[in-house]
């Protein structure tokens, strides 16, 4: 596609999303439908590629090994057959048993052991102050967090300790409450990234074209235009 | 002035004062982050001409934060002059990223096939990931374009995660990289992240799995003044920051609104 034409299209599916800021309307749906249309298909033919060169391509080859993955993966679709269904719990079961095997082996040693040592290391008394901080709040975080959640058993706590047990909450909400904040940051950086596209490409030319479209729009819409015309 | 119509001043306003920063630029410093400065370190430490996997795994909707992360990743590799392979394990659409990460940077010096592959997308994540550390050869038939990839140079020397110097996760995700390459492998390897996903992957970082790791665009603006370029991150960076005033000033207003219809 020519450049020029590229930017077009590019400019016109930024400001038509942009226009669902003012209400939902037919060049919003339009751009929405396309995204999901095309996302879908760009995966597709991404996966049918994959599996002609991985699996099709060896089995022409003379590899007739690969027509078990490939049974078992056509074997999927029995999922909508009632007569055939208990087809498709056989490479369902191989899928999750080598996902829950796969998922096991590294999650232990990295998510549990790791997080573990890292969590004692911490106590390293030749690092400066700053980070021995750090150090305790993470590990004083951790315990208290992981407290929080043990709900197997319950014992009711002495009136004394029952503020000292707030503080896990007040971990969570502070998570929460990064997490929040750096949700917002990376939603400004999607925004960031569509106005340099549009401020710094030969797309600027289209800005004004677009605030003209929607003073129009609007002023259709608020039934200023129609009534002229009567 | 009905909600409605504030929140479409609000809305509006937005835009308008984040285009301040492209329409008058401005360069705010920005101080340098410990898990940013690692990344660089460690691949600094890598030694030249090693073998390095950039995985570029990131959706249109993440571009604008993945994207100039894993470009500084890929410049980064080509000034240490690494090999590498590109590959993509979760969302197909990095691939189209990737191929124009390959004609923005300077490959003089570089021939495909030798010195670098771009290998394309393999569907199954997790279990592609710990099936290419296992035999990359076993998965990958083709490069990215369909091309064998048995008779090219680079990749005869590549047959498990073993044969890895370092890798470079342009991802927003690089947790299956962690539990499938750096578990059974002991691998080196550095981060980026999308801003939601960092203090996800902090724990990791933290616990030393990962040796370095950006934050998000902040960390991309961080890597591109590392480098020494002023990239898209940087840009970004400029536009977060009238953010943050503005998000401060309607916070200020909003309380001070409510104060005073509270009082009244």
């Amino acid at each position: 596609m020519d450049l020029t034409l590229l930017i077009l299209v590019e400019a016109f599916c930024t400001f038509a999303v942009w226009s669902y800021l003012y209400k939902e309307n037919p060049a919003y749906r339009l751009i929405e439908y396309l995204f999901i249309g095309m996302s879908v298909g760009h995966i597709l033919v991404m996966s049918i590629s994959s599996i002609y060169s991985s699996a099709i391509t060896p089995l022409i080859a003379g590899n007739m090994l690969y027509i078990i993955p490939i049974i078992l993966g056509l074997s999927l679709y029995f999922y909508f057959s009632r007569s055939y269904y208990y087809l498709y719990r056989i490479p369902m079961a191989l899928l999750v048993g080598t996902g829950v095997g796969l998922g096991i082996r590294g999650a232990v040693h990295s998510t549990i052991i790791n997080q573990i040592i890292a969590n004692i290391s911490i106590f390293n008394f030749g690092m400066n102050w700053l980070s021995l901080l750090k150090g305790v709040t993470i590990f004083v975080g951790s315990i208290a967090v992981l407290y929080y959640f043990i709900f197997t058993y319950y014992i009711e706590p002495k009136s004394s300790i029952k503020t000292a047990l707030k503080l896990p909450r007040y971990f969570i909400m502070l998570t929460f409450g990064a997490l929040l904040a750096n949700v917002v940051m990376v939603r400004t950086s999607y925004l960031s990234g569509r106005l340099i596209f549009l401020w710094t490409t030969d797309a600027i030319y289209t800005i004004p074209i677009a605030i003209v479209i929607f003073a129009l729009g609007i002023l259709y819409d608020k039934g200023v235009l129609k009534a002229k015309k009567k | 002035m009905e909600a409605d119509t504030t929140r479409k001043l609000i809305h509006l306003s937005f835009i308008i004062i984040l285009s301040l920063p492209l329409i008058f630029p401005i360069n705010i410093p920005i101080p340098l982050n410990q898990s940013t400065k690692d990344a660089y370190t460690t691949v600094e430490s890598t030694p030249e001409g090693s073998i390095a996997v950039i995985n570029m795994d990131f959706s249109t909707q993440s571009a604008p934060e993945c994207y100039p992360q894993a470009l500084a990743f890929l410049k980064h590799a080509i000034r240490r002059h690494f090999k590498f392979v590109i590959t993509t394990f979760e969302s197909p659409d990095a691939v189209i990223y990737a191929k124009k990460a390959l004609a923005e940077v300077d490959l003089n010096g570089y021939e495909y096939g030798k010195d670098y592959v771009h290998l394309g997308y393999f569907p199954g994540k997790e279990t592609s990931i710990a099936a290419f550390g296992q035999n990359v050869h076993g998965l990958v038939k083709t490069d990215a374009d369909g091309r064998s990839i048995e008779e090219m140079p680079l990749m005869q020397q590549i047959h498990s995660a073993k044969d890895i110097s370092i890798w470079l996760l342009g991802s927003y995700n690089s947790i299956p990289f962690i539990t499938q390459i750096y578990a059974p492998y002991n691998a080196i390897m550095i981060s980026a992240s999308d801003g939601s996903s960092y203090q996800t992957l902090y724990t990791y970082y933290q616990s030393k799995q990962l040796k370095g790791l950006l934050n998000g665009a902040r960390g991309g603006a961080e890597y591109e003044d590392l480098l020494g370029y002023a990239g898209q991150a940087k840009a970004i960076m400029n536009i977060q920051n009238f953010s943050h005033i503005f998000f401060i000033g309607a916070i200020f207003i909003g309380n001070l609104l409510y104060f005073r219809r509270k009082k009244n």
